[in-house]
């Protein structure tokens, strides 16, 4: 067997920049800044490998089938190298420059990208689950980073249980399919399987492969750790957790859904449009009652998951490049919307209650600007890219005849607009109870938000230039 | 012994693992049910690998070995992890460590 090791370049390329940002973080001389910039750097030329293997149309297996290097992976690997850069951007002034121990944080980011590009490639059920993992357990200690601080030590906690235990739900569908299939291999189960053949085990399989998922992408009923998780963890890490790895528990959720389980499309199918309703509905209703602005992107990312959700009930092309598109327009829109949480940093410490951002409007005109871009897409307001992600979704939608679907995710858009818009009213329209002492603006994290800025709106002004290889993109 | 009885002992076990992941309250006895779940999921691999697949067929038992790593990288991780809420908190008890609320 030959290993044709172009084609794992991006993943190569993340693995070097890892293992050098590992070796340069014993040198205590360095600026730990160096390290930020070099993971960004090394993610960076990922990124454009990833851009130009797209272009070129790649489309071949690896290890023996274990892995497919195809535009759909690549696709997503653009996805994740984008979260991460934005996120390591958003970090740097988050962090401090005293923390010593900021190389393991940029070590774990690395590390957990690389777990998403496993899992968006991964052609081999295992593949995917040791991706799913990689991923996971740096985002566990990624989320208890603050070691001395209560909230994120327990933010830590609750994600490895549960997640822990999602994985174990997971695992065993995987076995059972196993059984069933007599086979992990993607593209081999879904030979094994015919459409008049549906033996129990893999149907039991399914279910539970639902549950591990619902777990990592936090749908409802199982999103009870996200808004904890989110509130606890280091804003810039609940940034991460809310973008990279919630697109790649998508990517493989698709392919082994839509490939392998073809033949039990009908009774996934069902169980995946009630979760839709579901998710959107409590995670927008929820996200009403809230007050901590991180507790309220929490819910806000449970209902767009919910959107995500819609395009592959319609289970068909479009759906599926709606859906990749969706995840790109809302990495970058809810990284930025995090971003603008951690400009709003005040001297006492962070601005994470929604009374906190009244008056920013005029006392600090570029940050409410950021913010009020980023809700306005996270709303789905024209021309924002989130009104194209969202328009996209339900047309696909509504082709595969999922019309009620799409009336309850349009009152659901309609219910999300009061909560993003209020605090937009609150930044414009309310007098501050108090006199806050703002930090001065950090160029890295404006830098980050400056280019959300510019990828919201041109996604919005012009989005067939994405929509487009979406499209070309799909495994279908 | 024949294929049902693994997955009968191996279905056993991952219930007993989710009734200990649900109704203990020391995080320590939480991660052992996990572990119960993960390996009764190794349990089926092997038993299918063995029953089911061909013999020269053992990709279920190279799983089973995965499987195994993890639980162990899962292992350290979470004790890691609960030191640091042992110093925070003085309690391991997930009910106890209560700061994030909606």
């Amino acid at each position: 067997m030959t290993i044709n090791w172009q084609l794992l370049m991006p993943e190569l390329i993340v693995i070097c920049t890892f293992v050098l940002v590992m070796i340069l973080d014993l040198f205590d001389s360095l600026q730990k800044s160096f390290l930020a910039w070099l993971a960004i750097v090394g993610a960076a030329i990922a990124l454009y490998v990833s851009v130009q293997m797209l272009g070129a149309g790649t489309d071949e297996t690896q290890f023996n089938g274990m892995l497919r290097v195809d535009k759909y992976s690549l696709f997503f690997n653009v996805i994740f190298l984008v979260s991460t850069i934005l996120t390591v951007l958003i970090s740097m002034s988050y962090l401090g420059r005293e923390d010593r121990r900021q190389g393991e944080y940029y070590l774990l980011i690395l590390l957990a990208t690389l777990g998403m590009m496993l899992m968006a490639a991964g052609n081999e059920l295992i593949v995917v689950f040791l991706g799913l993992e990689l991923m996971s357990l740096s985002l566990y200690i990624l989320a208890g980073y603050f070691r001395r601080s209560m909230a994120s030590s327990e933010a830590g906690m609750k994600y490895l249980l549960l997640g822990a235990f999602a994985s174990g739900f997971f695992l065993y569908g995987i076995a059972l399919i196993y059984g069933g299939a007599g086979t992990t291999n993607v593209p081999q189960i879904a030979s094994a399987l015919t459409a008049d053949t549906k033996p129990p085990l893999l149907l039991a399989g399914m279910f539970l492969l639902v549950v591990g998922f619902g777990f990592k992408v936090a749908l409802v009923p199982f999103h009870q750790w996200a808004p904890d998780v989110y509130e606890g963890a280091p804003t810039s890490i609940a940034a991460f957790i809310s973008a990279g790895p919630k697109a790649a528990g998508f990517a493989a959720f698709f392919r082994i859904f839509m490939e392998a389980l073809q033949s039990l499309q009908p009774e996934w199918i069902a169980v995946v449009t009630i979760l839709a309703v579901l998710t959107m509905t409590v995670g927008n209703l929820v996200a009403i009652a809230q007050r901590n602005i991180k507790r309220m992107l929490a819910y806000s990312s449970i209902a767009h998951a919910g959107y995500v959700l819609i395009g592959l009930a319609a289970a068909n092309k479009d759906g599926i490049s709606s859906a990749m598109l969706y995840l790109l327009i809302y990495c970058v829109m809810n990284i930025g919307a995090f971003g603008a949480v951690i400009l709003a940093r005040t001297e006492d410490g962070e601005s994470l209650m929604i009374s906190d951002y009244a008056g920013l409007g005029f006392r600090k005109p570029l940050l409410a600007l950021f913010m009020t871009v980023m809700l306005l897409s996270l709303a789905g307001f024209p021309p924002t890219a989130g009104f194209v992600g969202k328009f996209y979704i339900f047309r696909s939608a509504v082709e595969a005849g999922q019309i009620w679907l799409v009336i309850i995710g349009a009152i659901n858009t309609a219910i999300s607009a009061f909560y993003y818009l209020r605090v937009v009213v609150t930044m414009y329209m309310r007098e501050p109870e108090e006199e806050l002492d703002f930090l001065t603006y950090p160029g890295s994290l404006v830098f980050a938000l400056v280019l959300a800025a510019i990828g919201v709106l041109l996604i919005g002004v012009l989005p067939s230039y994405f929509l487009n290889p979406a499209q070309i993109s799909t495994f279908l | 012994m024949s294929l049902q009885h693994y997955l009968v002992i191996s279905i056993s076990l991952f219930t007993l693992g989710i009734f200990c992941v649900l109704t203990r309250r020391n995080a320590i006895s939480i991660l052992m049910g996990i572990e119960l779940i993960l390996n009764s999921c190794n349990l089926n691999f092997v038993a299918f690998s063995r029953y089911v697949t061909p013999p020269d067929d053992i990709s279920g038992q190279v799983i089973a070995l995965f499987g195994i790593a993890l639980a162990a990288a899962e292992a350290a991780v979470f004790l890691a992890i609960i030191l640091a809420i042992y110093r925070e908190f003085r309690t391991i008890s997930p009910d106890e460590t209560d700061t994030l609320k909606g």
